[in-house]
């Protein structure tokens, strides 16, 4: 931030401007997944953007700027509803009573069935409506994954969980909103995140710290 | 692999999640066979559906505009502190010194080597105060090169915050530093070039930055702001603009 506007400063601004601010429709949509309420997505959205600014210094240049404003936008969240004192212990709870719900389902018995048709013909208002219906850290997890298109590295990042949590919620978020499009639940079985992490070397190696 | 597994892979085949040897057996299976294929085709419609969809939700003008004005004030901010460092002030004079070397020399005549070579020594002999309008003036009294004549006063939103003695090209000037809401406006002050008896007004852009140039036949100015035109003209007084 030098006196003279072609210092640092002025590169970091333009900088600034050309890789964060056309983020602001995604941190506004994950502000919403966060916080259910407009006027608290705005403020949050705001909150994001001045804390951005001020630390733009520690972002990585190449890497995901996306990501880095949802996880500031989501570290703010979480200061906020600590100061508010309010719980987050309550989406934990809700995750478990949905996890034994959700004990079978298959994909491909699902699509065969004749749901298949009210998936495929959701309006977007169902869509919205499905999604918001989900406990707040299963729906953050689809609009990032499903909406967003985060990498489950980059996504487990944004929320500070394992990859494991969040492959976890992410499929069982994708299947509760699909059973309430559908009206109808899913088939014989069931994978968590944990057993399917275990069938993939890929995720295996990362989970190991080896990379890609 | 067997359709049950492949129901297992879907997900992570379809978030891109796979290595590439698993991802070769999956698409190994999904060519045999009709059913799975099926399936992960409406998934991949449904996803389609699903991002299409909630991808038009949009940040509200109101928000963006609020946002864009909330950074602005944060940026001005962020500015003012650092505005005394001497290195900061050092690039300013070298900046302006550069760009008032090369509105000297559009509108006068080019100046020699020689007077290049005082240029390029100048840092050494400058000397700079900072403080309030009475400190900054009472400083001028005993260095200022010429007779010179504070540009503006102070006055709501325009604050003289330092001045510096020192050379613009060939030229004993005087730079003086202004506040303005947080940005900085330097003005580089200089004896005029013999006759240039006419009172001149030129506004320029150099790098982003307004650059305007006034003066009589007595002094000339050179006003750098990371301003708008309009901003900048404040600094010139009426008899300049038209
Ligand atoms: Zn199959």
């Amino acid at each position: 931030m030098g006196l003279w506007p072609f210092g640092k400063g002025r590169r970091n601004a333009t900088r600034f401007d050309r890789e964060a601010m056309p983020h602001i429709d995604a941190v506004y949509r994950f502000a919403r997944s966060l916080t259910h309420d407009a006027a608290q997505a705005d403020d949050l959205v705001q909150e994001t953007y001045l804390k951005a600014l001020k630390a733009f210094d520690s972002f990585q240049e190449g890497t995901n700027c996306r990501a880095w404003l949802f996880r500031i936008c989501r570290n703010s969240f979480i200061n906020k509803v600590r100061a508010g004192g309010r719980e987050v212990a309550l989406d934990q709870a809700a995750e478990q009573v949905h996890a034994t719900s959700l004990s079978g389902w298959s994909e491909r018995a699902f699509y065969r069935g004749p749901e298949a048709a009210a998936l495929l013909s959701a309006t977007r208002d169902e869509l919205e409506a499905a999604l918001n219906e989900l406990p707040r850290d299963f729906r953050n997890v689809v609009v990032l994954a499903d909406v967003e298109g985060l990498a489950y590295k980059e996504i487990a990042e944004v929320m500070g969980t394992p990859i494991g949590t969040v492959m976890s919620r992410l499929f069982r978020g994708r299947r509760m909103m699909r059973e309430k499009l559908s009206g109808a639940p899913g088939g014989a079985r069931g994978v968590g995140g944990g057993e399917v992490l275990s069938l993939s070397k890929r995720l295996k190696d990362r989970e190991n710290g080896n990379g890609l | 692999m067997d359709c049950n597994v492949l129901s297992r892979y879907s997900d992570l085949y379809l978030d891109g999640e796979l290595a590439l040897e698993e991802r070769t057996e999956v698409e190994a299976h999904l060519k045999q066979c009709s059913e799975c294929r099926d399936a992960v085709t409406a998934e991949v419609r449904f996803r389609q559906r699903v991002r299409e969809s909630l991808l038009a939700a949009r940040a509200p003008t109101s928000l963006r505009e609020q946002v864009a004005r909330r950074i602005r004030e944060e940026r001005g901010r962020l500015d003012r502190p650092r505005f005394f460092p001497t290195l900061s002030y050092a690039v300013a004079v070298l900046m302006l010194a550069v760009m008032g070397y090369a509105v000297i020399f559009l509108m006068e005549s080019p100046p020699d080597a020689a007077d290049s070579a005082v240029a390029a020594h100048m840092a050494s002999s400058d000397s700079e105060m900072f403080g309030t309008s009475a400190q900054v003036q009472a400083f001028l009294e005993g260095n200022a090169p010429f007779r010179y004549q504070v540009p503006l006063e102070d006055r709501e939103g325009v604050k003289l915050v330092g001045a510096r003695v020192t050379r613009l090209g060939p030229r004993p000037a005087v730079v003086y530093l202004y506040d303005v809401a947080g940005r900085r406006v330097s003005v580089a002050q200089y004896q005029s070039a013999p006759a240039r008896g006419r009172p001149r007004l030129k506004m320029d852009r150099r790098s982003g930055l307004v650059v305007a140039t006034y003066g009589d036949d007595r002094l000339t100015q050179t006003v750098v702001g990371d301003l708008p035109e309009p901003e900048v003209k404040r600094f010139i007084p009426a008899s300049f603009s038209q």
